[in-house]
C-alpha cells in the first residue's frame, strides 16, 4: 500500500510539473488525482479491502498524500491566478500624472474670507453679529455719534449724499446706535458691512468694508479694550506686537489708534509702513458719554468700548496684495487665487 | 500740518532730537506722518581749513593736505586740485555718513593715511554736478557741524485731528511738545513801538449786534513801503507751502503759521470812510475776493464791510479792492475771533476753504488775538517800515469765563482701568497748562486754558490723563462678562450659507460698486433710481437696483483677456426709492458663460445652457431649505423671451433666471449665449424657515414603472409631472424624467417624454394589482388631459 502511495505521489507531481504551464491541464490533472472519482479516492475506497490492523496506518498515509497533493495543486493553481491577475492589473495601469478631474469649487472674495475670519474670532469671544442699512439717515451716521452739524469733524469722512438728511453710511458705526436703541446692556456686538466715502485714488476706494465692534456693560474699562483688541489682533495676525496711540473720533473718548508691527518688514521699516515699522489697523476708544445719552443709557451707570477696522486693509496685508483697486476689478486671474 | 523743527525750537528749551520728538508726539496723539531732513542728508561733516597742500609722495594725481578743525590737525589725501592753503572746506570725519550710505573711515591711500575726506557739493548731495571740492565762505567758523551752517532742518508733517485746533501753529505745537517731552516752553514777547497818531484818529471798527464775532482787534501802520520780504522770511514761508506775496502780506501769513491766528491786512486808504463794520451780508450783496472771483453773498455770511459794502469775507478771504498792493501806504491789520460754525457755513456755501477758514472753523484762541496782532505790527514795522498808530483797537464783547471741570479720580480709575492718583492728575494737568487743584478728596477742579477749546467735560480730561500717562502703560485686562456664545445673526448666517453653496457649485464671488452709471442702471428696465447728489464720476451716479448689469461688465472685462469660461456670483443689496429712506433688498445674482465643465482633457466640451442655470438655482434653493419654490415662464428686458423663468418662493416673486437676450450678445461681443440668475434673498429666506426633520426610512419595497409618451411641445412638463403626482399622492413616491426626444420618427410639433414613476406605500407592500391599477390611472390621465400618445407603459 505504501508503495502505491509513493508511486501515485511521484506520478502526480510529475504530471503537475508538466501541466503547470496551462491552467486547463492543471485542473484536469488535479481532477484525475483529487477528484471525486480520482486516483486518491480510488485508493481510499481500496482501504476497505485491507486487513483491519493495516487499515488505520494506510488510511493515514493516503490522507496525508491527499493533503500534500491538494497543497501542491492548489498552490500551482493560485500561482496561476496571481500571475494572471498581475498581468490584468498591469494592463489597467493609468498615467497618474494626468490632472485629476473634479468640478472645481468657486472662490470667495478675499474681503469675504477676511470678514468671515474676523467674525469667527469675535463670535468665539461671545460677540453677536448684527447688520445695518448702507443708506443711512444723517442722524445715525453722524448726529447720534457726536458729530454735530457744521462741525469740522465731519470733514474726516467725505460723504455721498442722497438728500440733505440721507447719506451713504461712511462707517459701520451707525449700527452701534441702532443696536443700542433696540437692546439693553450687556452688549457684545460686531457689525460687518459696506461703507462709502467720496474719495478715490490709489489707496482709497469710494466703497469699502468695515467691521465695527462694541461692548457695553457696567465697568468696562480702557484696559478691557486693550485686552480684547490685543487678543483679537494676535489671533488675526498670529502673535504680533500691538501698540495703542491716542487719537480722535467724535464718538469715543479716550480715543485710540491701534498699530501692529509691520507684517511686511517685521518692524525694520519699509515702503508699506512708511519706514515706521508699524501699521495702523484699528480705530477704537471708550464710547463717548454723549453717544450713551443719545440712546438713553446713563453714562454714569454704563461704560463701553467701540472699535472699527477696514477689511480691505487687512486683506491686503494678509494676502500681500499691493494694489487696492484689484479688489474691485473682479479679474478672475486675481479672484481665483484665494 | 507741515512744520519746521528749527522754528519749533525757537519756542523750546531742551527739545529732544527731531526724530525722538516725532516719536513722542505720535505716541501722545499728534501723529507725525513724516520727518524729512532738509539741507543735509549727511552726518559728521564739519567745517575746516586747509593748512598746507603737497603732492602725494606716491601718486602724481593726488594731493596730501594738512587740514585743521577747531581742535586738531588732520592729514587728508585728496584727488581735487581746486583748494589752496587758507581755504575753508567741508570735512567728513571718520564715521561720517554721506548721502547714498557712503561711510568715511581712516584708510591708507597709496601708502599714506587719510584721516577723512574733503567733500564736493555732489558728495554732500547738495548739487547734481560740481568741480572739485566745495570751498566755503572765508568767514565760516571752524569745527562747526556743517548742517547747521547749511541751515539743515527737519520738516515734519503732522496729522492734526479736528479736536486739536490749538496745534495748528508752531507755537501751539511747541506747547504740546513741551508738555509731552518735559522740555521748557519759552514764549516770545513782542512790543509795538507806537510812534504814530492815536489809532482812533486813523480808523474805526464796529461789530453789529449779535454778529457771530466775539472779538475784533486792529492796528494801523502808516507809511509802509511795500516790497519783497527778506530771503529768510520767503524761505520759511515757502518751506511751509505758502507763496511769498509782499512784506506786509507775508507778515500776516508768518504770524498765522506761528501763532495760528489768521490775520488780514487792509489797505486803509481803500476802505471807504476808513472804517469797518462786522455784519451779516445783505441780501444781493457781492464781493470780489482776492482770487479775482465775484461771489454772491447772503445774510448767513459774515462780512467786514466799509461804507461802500463788503470788503472781506470774515475769516475766509479778503476782498480785492482793499487788498495790499505795491502802492499801499497805510495798512489796517485785523486780528479777530469769528464763530467757527459761521465761518464753516460761509466757507462751505462758497466752496472756498483757506488756511484762515480752516483754523477759524476749528477754533482760534480768543485770548491770543491781541498778542498775534502785536507780533504782526512789530514785524511790519521791521520789514516795511512806517509808524504804528498809538494803541490797538480791541472790541471784545464776547469775553467769557470758561467753567471749571470737576474730575473724579475714582471715575477715572473705573473708565481707564488703572488706579488714578490725585498727585498724578495734578501733575499731568499742570504740564498741559490746565490749572488744577484738589477741591475735595479724590476730586480735582480743573480750568483748561482758553486755547484748549476741546476740553469741556470730565471725559476730555480723562483722555488727557490717559494719553500723557501713556496708553501703552495701561494694562490689558480681559473684561469679566457673562458667559454666552456669540450669535451669528440670522441674516448673516443665511448669506454665508448662500455664498458657501454657490462657491461649492463652482461660482467665484465678485464685488462691484453699489453705484453705477445711468446707462447701466437703465439696462434692466428700472424707472427712477436712488441717485447721489454728489457723485464722484458719471460711472458712479445711481445706486443699482439690479446686480446682473454689473456681472455683465465683469464678464466683458474677463473676456477681454481671453477668459472664456465663467461662473461668477455676487451677493449685495439693491436699492429702491422708498419713503424718505431708500429700501435695501439683498439679492444674489450669478452668471454662467462658456463650457459646462472646466476645459481639460477629460470632460465633454459642452456649453452651458438654460438648464445648467436652472439646476444651479434649484440646488441653491434645496441647500437653503427653501420650500414651495416654483418656476414660471416669464419675460424680462435683459433675457431671451423664450428662455426666461420667474421664481416664486412661498407664493412671492423671488427672482428670475434665463438666457441673456440675443440683442445683448453683440454689445458684449459674445460668441455663445450667457446665462444669468438674480434672486431676492428675503422671500427665499422666509420660505426656508422650517428646520430639517427626519423622515422614517421606507420599510416596504418600491415598485417602478416606466412610461414613454408623445405629447404636444406646447404642454409644459411641469404640468404633466404635477398631474401624474396628483393621481395618487399616497402611493406615488417619485416621478423622474429620464428622456426627452424631438425629431425623427415622431410628428413635428410633438416631443417624446419618458418618465419613471415609483410606487410605494408607507404602510404595507403594494400588490402588483394595486400598482397596475394606479399606473393605469396615470396613463389615462396622460391621455385624457394632455392628449398624450402612450408608447410604452
Amino acid at each position: 500500500m505504501s508503495r502505491r502511495v509513493e508511486d501515485l505521489e511521484r506520478e502526480a507531481l510529475q504530471e503537475l510539473s508538466r501541466a503547470s504551464s496551462e491552467r486547463e491541464s492543471l485542473r484536469e490533472a488535479r481532477n484525475r488525482y483529487l477528484g471525486r472519482k480520482g486516483e486518491v479516492a480510488e485508493l481510499l475506497k481500496g482501504l476497505g479491502s485491507l486487513p483491519p490492523e493495516e487499515r488505520k496506518k494506510a488510511g493515514e498515509a493516503v490522507n496525508n498524500l491527499k493533503d500534500r497533493l491538494e497543497e501542491a495543486f492548489d498552490g500551482a493553481l493560485s500561482a496561476f491566478d496571481e500571475s494572471e491577475k498581475r498581468e490584468r492589473l498591469e494592463k489597467e495601469r493609468v498615467d497618474i500624472t494626468l490632472p485629476g478631474r473634479s468640478i472645481r469649487p468657486g472662490k470667495l472674495h478675499p474681503v469675504t474670507r477676511i470678514t468671515d475670519e474676523i467674525e469667527d474670532i469675535f463670535t468665539g469671544l461671545g460677540f453677536d453679529i448684527a447688520e445695518g442699512p448702507e443708506v443711512e439717515l444723517d442722524y445715525y451716521n453722524f448726529e447720534a455719534l457726536n458729530f454735530p452739524k457744521d462741525h469740522p469733524a465731519r470733514d474726516m469722512q467725505d460723504t455721498f449724499f442722497i438728500s440733505d438728511e440721507v447719506v451713504l453710511r461712511t462707517h459701520t458705526s451707525p449700527v452701534q446706535i441702532r443696536v443700542m436703541e433696540k437692546g439693553r446692556p450687556p452688549l457684545r456686538v460686531i457689525a460687518p458691512g459696506t461703507v462709502y466715502r467720496r474719495d478715490s485714488d490709489l489707496t482709497h476706494s469710494p466703497m469699502f468694508h468695515q467691521i465695527e465692534g462694541f461692548m457695553v456693560d457696567r465697568d468696562i474699562s480702557f484696559a478691557n479694550l486693550k485686552a480684547v483688541l490685543t487678543l483679537f489682533l494676535e489671533r488675526l495676525f498670529g502673535g504680533t506686537a500691538v501698540r495703542f496711540r491716542p487719537s480722535f473720533f467724535p464718538f469715543v473718548e479716550p480715543g485710540a489708534e491701534v498699530d501692529i508691527r509691520c507684517v511686511i518688514c517685521g518692524g525694520n521699516g519699509c515702503r508699506v509702513c512708511k519706514g515706521s515699522g508699524w501699521l495702523e489697523i484699528l480705530g477704537a476708544g471708550m464710547i463717548h458719554p454723549n453717544v450713551f445719552r443719545k440712546v438713553g443709557y446713563d453714562p454714569g451707570e454704563y461704560s463701553g468700548f467701540a472699535f472699527g477696522l477696514g477689511v480691505e486693509r487687512v486683506a491686503m496685508l494678509k494676502f500681500g496684495i499691493g494694489d487696492l483697486r484689484l479688489l474691485f476689478e473682479n479679474d478672475m486671474r486675481f479672484l481665483e487665487q484665494f | 500740518m507741515l512744520f519746521s523743527y528749527n522754528w519749533l525750537k525757537e519756542y523750546l528749551e531742551g527739545a529732544p532730537p527731531a526724530r525722538e520728538l516725532a516719536e513722542r508726539l505720535t505716541m501722545t496723539g499728534t501723529e507725525i506722518e513724516s520727518v524729512v531732513e532738509t539741507g543735509g542728508g549727511f552726518t559728521n561733516v564739519v567745517t575746516a581749513q586747509v593748512v598746507e597742500c603737497e603732492r602725494h609722495p606716491n601718486a602724481d594725481k593726488l594731493s596730501l593736505c594738512k587740514v585743521r578743525t577747531d581742535r586738531e590737525e588732520l592729514s587728508i589725501v585728496c584727488g581735487a586740485r581746486n583748494m589752496k592753503p587758507g581755504d575753508k572746506v567741508a570735512l567728513a570725519l571718520p564715521g561720517a555718513e554721506l548721502p547714498g550710505g557712503f561711510k568715511i573711515k581712516k584708510s591708507k591711500i597709496r601708502g599714506v593715511e587719510s584721516q577723512g575726506m574733503m567733500c564736493s557739493e555732489v558728495e554732500l548731495g547738495l548739487k547734481d554736478t560740481s568741480e572739485g571740492i566745495m570751498i566755503l565762505p572765508e568767514d565760516a567758523p571752524l569745527g562747526v557741524d556743517f548742517r547747521t551752517l547749511l541751515g539743515a532742518d527737519f520738516m515734519m508733517e503732522a496729522g492734526i485731528t479736528p479736536n486739536r485746533a490749538d496745534l495748528l501753529s508752531i507755537r501751539g505745537m511747541a506747547r504740546e511738545a513741551a508738555a509731552v517731552t518735559g522740555a521748557a516752553f519759552k514764549d516770545k514777547e513782542f512790543r509795538v513801538e507806537e510812534a504814530g497818531r492815536p489809532v482812533g484818529e486813523c480808523a474805526a471798527v464796529s461789530i453789529e449786534k449779535d454778529a457771530p464775532c466775539r472779538r475784533y482787534a486792529a492796528r494801523v501802520v502808516d507809511g509802509v513801503t511795500i516790497g519783497p520780504s527778506p530771503d529768510d522770511v520767503k524761505a520759511r514761508l515757502e518751506a511751509h507751502g505758502v507763496r511769498s506775496i509782499n512784506n506786509v502780506v507775508d507778515v500776516t501769513n508768518l504770524v498765522l503759521l506761528e501763532t495760528g491766528q489768521p490775520l488780514h491786512a487792509f489797505d486803509l486808504d481803500r476802505l471807504d470812510g476808513a472804517s469797518v463794520n462786522v455784519r451779516p451780508a445783505r441780501e444781493g450783496e457781492t464781493i470780489i475776493t482776492i482770487d479775482g472771483k465775484e461771489r454772491k453773498l447772503d445774510p448767513s455770511m459774515l462780512v467786514i464791510a466799509d461804507k461802500n459794502g463788503p470788503a472781506a469775507l470774515a475769516g475766509v478771504m479778503g476782498g480785492s479792492p482793499s487788498e495790499v498792493t505795491d502802492s499801499t501806504k497805510r495798512v489796517l491789520i485785523e486780528s479777530a475771533w469769528f464763530e467757527p460754525s459761521s465761518v464753516r457755513r460761509t466757507s462751505r456755501k462758497l466752496s472756498l476753504s483757506t488756511e484762515s477758514s480752516y483754523r477759524f472753523e476749528r477754533g482760534v484762541d480768543i485770548e491770543g488775538v491781541a498778542k498775534a496782532l502785536d507780533m504782526a505790527a512789530s514785524l511790519i514795522l521791521k520789514l516795511a517800515g512806517g509808524k504804528a498808530a498809538k494803541g490797538p483797537i480791541d472790541i471784545y464783547p464776547g469775553k467769557a469765563a470758561p467753567p471749571e471741570i470737576a474730575f473724579s479720580t475714582e471715575r477715572a480709575s473705573r473708565v481707564l482701568g488703572i488706579g488714578v492718583k490725585t498727585e498724578q492728575v495734578l501733575d499731568i494737568l499742570g504740564r498741559l497748562g490746565i490749572s488744577a487743584r484738589e477741591s475735595s478728596p479724590g476730586v480735582v477742579s480743573a480750568l483748561p486754558p482758553t486755547y484748549r477749546m476741546d476740553l469741556t467735560t470730565e471725559i476730555d480730561l480723562m483722555e488727557e490723563v490717559a494719553r500723557i500717562f501713556g496708553y501703552n502703560n495701561i494694562p490689558t485686562t480681559l473684561p469679566i462678562a457673562t458667559v454666552a456664545p456669540g450669535e451669528t445673526g440670522k441674516p448673516t448666517a443665511f448669506k454665508r450659507r448662500i455664498r458657501s453653496l454657490l462657491s461649492g457649485a463652482g461660482f467665484t464671488e465678485v464685488m462691484n460698486y453699489s453705484f453705477v452709471s445711468k446707462e447701466l442702471f437703465a439696462m434692466a428696465g428700472e424707472g427712477a433710481g436712488v441717485e447721489l447728489l454728489n457723485p464722484l464720476t458719471e460711472e458712479q451716479t445711481v445706486m443699482r437696483a439690479d446686480l446682473i448689469p454689473s456681472l455683465l461688465e465683469n464678464m466683458a472685462r474677463n473676456l477681454a483677456h481671453k477668459r472664456e469660461d465663467l461662473r461668477i456670483f455676487e451677493l449685495a443689496p439693491a436699492f429702491v426709492p422708498g419713503e424718505g429712506v431708500p429700501v435695501e433688498k439683498w439679492k444674489v445674482a450669478g452668471l454662467l458663460y462658456g463650457l459646462r465643465y472646466e476645459p481639460g482633457w477629460s470632460f465633454p466640451k459642452d456649453a452651458v445652457d438654460f438648464f445648467d442655470t436652472k439646476g444651479v438655482v434649484e440646488r441653491l434653493l434645496e441647500g437653503l431649505g427653501a420650500e414651495g419654490a416654483r418656476f414660471e415662464a416669464a419675460v424680462h428686458p435683459l433675457l431671451h423671451p423664450g428662455k426666461t423663468a420667474a421664481l416664486k418662493a412661498g407664493g412671492k416673486p423671488a427672482g428670475i433666471l434665463g438666457e441673456l437676450h440675443p440683442d445683448l450678445l453683440d454689445r458684449y461681443g459674445l460668441r455663445k449665449p450667457a446665462y444669468v440668475f438674480e434672486l431676492d434673498v428675503e422671500p427665499i429666506e422666509k420660505a426656508s424657515g422650517k428646520g430639517k426633520k427626519y423622515r422614517e426610512l421606507p420599510r416596504f419595497p418600491e415598485s417602478a414603472r416606466d412610461i414613454a409618451f408623445i405629447v404636444s411641445e406646447g404642454v409644459p412638463f411641469g404640468d404633466i409631472m404635477e398631474a401624474i403626482r396628483k393621481t395618487d399622492l399616497k402611493t406615488i413616491e417619485t416621478v423622474e424624467l429620464f428622456d426627452v426626444y424631438y425629431g425623427r420618427n415622431i410628428p413635428s410639433g410633438t416631443r417624446s417624454l419618458a418618465v419613471r414613476v415609483t410606487y410605494r406605500s408607507r404602510e404595507r407592500t403594494l400588490t402588483n394589482q394595486e400598482v397596475e391599477e394606479t399606473h393605469g390611472r396615470v396613463v389615462k390621465t396622460l391621455f385624457e388631459r394632455f392628449k398624450a400618445e402612450v408608447r410604452v407603459s
